[in-house]
């Protein structure tokens, strides 16, 4: 190793002196003026060579000259330098979780791939730059797929195509592009024609020996050719030779005008499949089905969100999914900005896992060790919350922080949970969540039969007390428009989703406050999160508020969380 | 004057055959209220109404229930007990005719009731129109008009949808053709049918009668779906399935039905107003292919934003407005008990096609007819994060009409129905440029894709480019979360709608508060309306507050609404 440092050096310097400006890297053959090393192939020697890696140094420097900024979470995944945009190629090799993503270097603000490993998904150690630009303009988006002996990634690369690229040593850190100077999947067909299908964001697969990749896209569909999601279908024997199928998606009832299919993921879930993806409208989201494998489509036969209004600014953005190994999937979304914050914007959520509940539904878990970051534990006693009195928890404050709490809301219309509250109320972000108010199942209709109709019985039924109806699913939201007093944030509308709780069961809620993020886990079903930016000091106070009627708290414990840096 | 005797004779008789309306609910159903005969011509029937005893007890209960605080005085409700969807809306003779699901005290089963108006807004009652008999109860339906006759086609529970016509000045007398359902609920056959006999609606094309049953039905993985079943006739008595009505439907929710659905061409297309058992009030707008007789759909839209109820816009009636528009009225459910009565309708809406695939929404009729005691705040500058509030604006039945420079302000709040002390209030946000942006172009075969400008800067780290003048959409919401300290209001979730807000357009509201209702008109393009029940006197005022940056309130004007209702 003490061989090749020099080398790398000398290859860096060489870089750096051959690209002085970016602005002579953004052409043909867009080589990356960004320091690139080549790493041995054992852990030990990729240990060594890590220890004295001059990117790693950069990036340890600069997280530390960064931590000070307000706004920067602790135990949230953020670019060690610059900002970051969509997690890609999410896996688990060899002992670690590896995490790709969008990333920006400061010297050259084309797409690299970042990348980062943990043990426990919540610790995250920072690695060089795992893929460059070249051929491609910009490395985009894409996914992993392990193999036993390598992984694969594929991507877009912006001007060529979608690539394929390779590596199976120890940490990832060597990638070798398999198609060389051309793209996989080229843009453009050889015979100047148009091809039928968009090449953009890939994912990919195998199935009896045979490689599966997408390709997101929109395309007019339907009896005016309003715009729809799509998604294209390759196969491929050898990563290298690539035939376009056809379109993959079938029954998809669930997107809307506008929506495309971008970072898609395709993975088994329970005895099912599910497709999370990116909408550029309308943010993080999956469709559930079946993988018709003889005819090679997905059959659609559920939809549904991570992100619950527009796609920006402040909200659950792109997904990158990777098989737990147990049947569930684990997905980690950045998330988009709402305030300019220097040189960052940017986030990772907490990583979540999915599992399949029936045959259409999905809960929503933190996955990973968070645990293990909790100190200083403070606790709320039972008590009954008033109707329509807020009452201040004096012992509860910060912006670094985990609240798990549990509450009987009985008959009460709405529960308030204040957070990130200023001791005047200038600033507060709320959350709230409105028992039934979400869909009911709507109406049964039989064929041929006499239609139901409302028993014999003079009077109008009164309703019925909330809590001896048919449960109904709940909602669960985040208002951010008091949460900061700024005049540049761009504030969310309220976030607000659906969540099933049945009636004999209690409002649970893990609240994860990381300085410009909020993530509301409920009853381990449904998350909602947003970003936010409070102006003052004091806006770390924490209240609850039960609307119309009295509700029960029944336990409420609060933490600080540790720096994962 | 005969025909009065006659009526009052045939009203003892079914009384005393009927003398508990346990006894009229059951085969053959008839209904034990009060029913008479009209004369045929207006005159006559003036004549008639003056005396009549079932809109002489009318007037009674809408004098007994006027003290009621949450009972609305500018928008209708049902004289007596309390109402569900709107059936049949139509224009007939010089008046427009709404007709509704009327539950008669002495039976609660859904009767026909049936009011009109010359302008929209205010009403006259007249009795109930249609009674059941055969049928257990009459559902909803919708109305069509011809030269010479009106005719209704509904639901008839238990035997399955009938038609009735009526051709008298003020269609107080209805006849059901044949006296039966004419497209029975059962097959015949004994084997299941094809469709489901709910819903319908009628309109006419080539001298041929078409008809729509609403439905739902399993897609076959177990989701459900909308559907709606067409029939067609010459006659009105016999009826043939022709097949599946929409097609292109990918709009509507898992879960979703088409219930009282409406089917009418606006602009150069055409439009089906429904409602979703599950999500309320909405439409599908497309295309009529009059050779396949298919409703192809393009894009669809809502007039409710989350769950049927509580306190949302329910079931449309809707009918054609002779100009390529399409008014239209909503039942609205309630969220908390308030006596005998509980629904009410929305104020008449105009919709109109814009370019292909929007609708407009306006006020309708003459509202402004109702305003006094006018009130202004004058052009008012709005710091940021300071609530401005009105000391000279004040109400529960008012309108309040307002235009907002936003300025850089990206979220404007008006609170209205707030007390003085903030323990209740009523929020109105908007929320501007936070609604979908235009997502992202894809292009095959070349180049790469094209990113819509506002999400440049995440993707590529550049500055942001100049505004385009086709900007994203803006949100509009109604937030009741405090609108009552009482234990039992069942609250709604914030309603959300999304309009189209152009660079430097400013925000324009025109709001209309009446006792339970908020019902918020956004430059003439989108509505929210919401039911919200106050428990304090004092909650009565209205503020204004822009965040995080500052915005210009150019003018507010308010008024106080006369009632619609003579007591």
């Amino acid at each position: 190793m003490k061989q090749i440092s020099p080398i790398i050096l000398l290859v860096a310097m060489t870089l750096v002196g051959f690209y002085e400006s970016n602005a002579q890297a953004d052409k043909p053959p867009f080589i990356s003026p960004v320091p690139k090393f080549t790493f041995s192939k054992t852990l030990a020697e990729q240990e060594d060579q890590l220890k004295i890696n001059p990117l790693l140094a950069r990036f340890a420097e600069s997280r530390k000259r960064q931590s000070k900024d307000p706004y920067r979470p602790l135990y949230h995944f953020v670019s060690p330098e610059s900002t970051l945009n969509d997690p890609n190629g999410l896996c688990f090799w060899q002992g670690n979780w590896h995490m790709f993503y969008q990333a920006y270097p400061p010297e050259d603000k084309r797409q690299h791939w970042g990348h980062a490993i943990s043990k426990d998904l919540i610790h995250w150690r920072d690695l060089p730059y795992a893929i460059y630009p070249s051929p491609e303009r910009a490395v985009f988006s894409g996914a992993t797929l392990v193999e036993d002996n390598r992984v694969i990634a594929m991507y877009h690369g912006t001007q060529v195509g979608n690539m394929v690229a390779t590596s199976d040593d120890p940490l990832l850190l060597n990638w070798e592009k398999t198609t060389k100077e051309k793209a996989a999947i080229p843009l453009l067909s050889p015979s100047g024609f148009p091809n039928p299908y968009s090449v953009f964001d890939p994912s990919i697969w195998k199935r009896d020996g045979t490689y599966y990749a997408l390709s997101a896209g929109r395309a007019p569909k339907g009896t005016e050719g309003n715009k729809f999601a799509t998604t294209y279908l390759f196969r491929s024997k050898d990563l290298a030779n690539w035939d376009y199928m056809h379109e993959f998606v079938e029954e998809d009832r669930f997107t809307v005008i506008g929506d495309d299919y971008a970072c898609p993921y395709f993975w088994p879930i329970g005895d099912r499949y599910i497709l999370p993806f990116f909408s550029h409208m309308s943010g993080g989201q999956y469709l559930i089905g079946d993988y018709d494998s003889k005819r090679n489509k997905f059959i659609a036969s559920n939809g549904g969100k991570f992100n619950f209004g527009a796609a920006s600014p402040s909200g659950v953005h792109a997904p990158s999914a990777t098989p737990d190994g147990k049947g569930g999937v684990i997905i980690i979304f950045n998330m988009n900005p709402g305030k300019p914050t220097g040189e960052w914007n940017q986030i990772m959520t907490l990583p979540r896992k999915l599992t399949l509940v029936g045959r259409d539904d999905i809960r929503q878990e933190p996955a990973g060790d968070i645990e293990s970051l909790r100190y200083n534990k403070q606790e709320v006693k039972a008590m009954t919350l008033s109707a329509n009195k807020e009452v201040v928890l004096k012992n509860i404050s910060g912006n670094a922080m985990e609240i798990n709490l549990e509450v009987d809301v009985k008959d009460a219309p709405s529960l308030e949970l204040n957070v990130l509250r200023s001791d005047g109320k200038e600033e507060f972000t709320r959350i709230t969540f409105f028992k039934g108010r979400g869909f009911g199942p709507g109406r049964e209709y039989h064929f041929g039969e006499v239609e139901r109709v409302i028993q014999p019985g003079q009077q109008l039924p009164a309703p019925l007390p909330a809590n001896q109806q048919p449960a109904r699913t709940s909602l669960i939201s985040i208002e951010s428009t008091y949460s900061s007093l700024h005049p540049d944030v761009r504030p969310r509308a309220p976030e607000t989703a659906p969540v099933f709780i049945d009636n004999n069961e209690t409002l649970k809620l893990r609240v994860f406050i990381d300085k410009s993020v909020v993530e509301v886990f409920v009853n381990g079903k449904q998350v909602v999160a947003v970003r936010v930016y409070p102006s003052r000091d004091d806006s770390i106070g924490v209240s609850l508020r039960s609307q119309g009627q009295d509700s029960e708290l029944k336990s409420l414990e609060a933490w600080q969380m540790k720096s994962i840096y | 004057m005969k025909i009065k005797t006659v009526g009052i004779a045939a009203i003892l008789f079914l009384l005393r055959y009927y003398p508990s309306s346990g006894q009229a609910d059951k085969p053959p159903y008839i209904s034990p209220v009060p029913r008479s005969t009209f004369g045929t011509t207006l005159e006559d029937q003036e004549k008639q109404l003056k005396n009549d005893p079932l809109v002489l007890r009318f007037a009674e209960s809408r004098k007994k229930q006027s003290k009621d605080p949450y009972r609305p005085i500018y928008h209708f409700v049902s004289p007596e007990s309390t109402l569900n969807d709107p059936n049949g809306f139509s224009y007939w003779q010089g008046n427009w005719h709404l007709f509704y699901q009327g539950y008669p005290p002495e039976d609660r089963r859904q009767h026909w009731g049936h009011a009109i108006s010359t302008d929209l807004i205010h009403w006259r009652d007249l009795p109930y129109a249609i009674y059941p008999s055969p049928e257990r109860a009459v559902f909803s339906g919708g109305a069509l008009v011809e030269e010479n006759r009106v005719i209704a086609i509904y639901q008839g529970t238990a035997v399955g949808n009938m038609v009735a016509v009526s051709n008298d000045p003020l269609l107080l007398n209805w006849e059901k053709v044949t006296g039966n359902a004419v497209i029975p609920a059962k097959s015949k056959t004994g084997f299941s049918q094809s469709y489901s006999v709910f819903d319908p609606s009628i309109w006419k094309k080539d001298g041929i009668y078409y008809s729509l049953a609403a439905g739902r039905r399993d897609r076959g993985d177990g989701g459900h779906f909308g559907t709606a079943s067409l029939f067609k006739s010459k006659d009105l008595a016999t009826w043939e399935y022709v097949h599946e009505f929409v097609e292109g439907d990918r709009f509507t929710l898992k879960g979703d039905d088409y219930a009282c659905p409406y089917f009418w061409p606006i602009g150069d297309r055409y439009i089906m107003p429904f409602f979703s058992h599950m999500s309320g009030g909405q439409y599908l707008l497309g295309d009529y292919d009059k050779e396949k007789d298919k409703f192809m759909v393009s894009s669809n839209g809502k007039f409710n934003w989350g769950a049927v109820g509580p306190g949302g816009v329910h079931a449309p009636s809707a009918t054609p407005d002779g100009k390529g528009g399409v008014i239209i009225i909503f039942n609205m459910n309630s969220s908390k008990p308030t006596g005998e009565w509980n629904g009410l309708m929305s104020l008449p809406r105009r919709l109109t096609l814009v370019g292909k695939d929007d609708i407009r929404q306006e006020t309708m009729g003459d509202i402004e007819s109702l305003r006094y005691n006018r009130q202004e705040t004058g052009s008012v500058r709005l710091p940021a994060n300071k609530e401005v509030v009105f000391n000279n604006i004040k109400g529960n039945a008012i309108e309040i009409s307002a235009e907002i420079n936003p300025k850089t302000a990206q979220v404007i709040e008006l609170n209205v129905l707030r007390s003085p002390g903030k323990e209740e209030y009523t929020r109105i946000i908007i929320y501007k440029d936070k609604g979908y942006s235009k997502g992202l172009t894809y292009k095959s075969g070349e180049g790469t894709v094209v990113m819509p400008a506002d999400l440049v800067p995440l993707a590529t780290g550049e500055q942001p480019p100049p505004r385009v003048p086709n900007p994203r959409l803006s949100l509009i919401s109604i937030e009741s979360s405090f609108s009552s300290t009482l234990p039992d209001v069942q609250l709604r979730a914030p309603e959300t709608a999304p309009f189209q807000l152009n660079t430097d357009e400013p925000v324009k509201l025109r709001i209309f508060i009446d006792k339970s209702v908020v019902e918020v008109f956004v430059n003439g393009k989108q509505c929210v309306a919401m039911r919200v029940y106050p428990g304090r006197e004092d909650s009565t005022g209205v503020s204004i507050l822009a965040h995080s940056q500052d915005a210009e309130l150019t003018s507010l004007e308010a008024w106080q609404m006369k009632s619609i209702y003579n007591y």
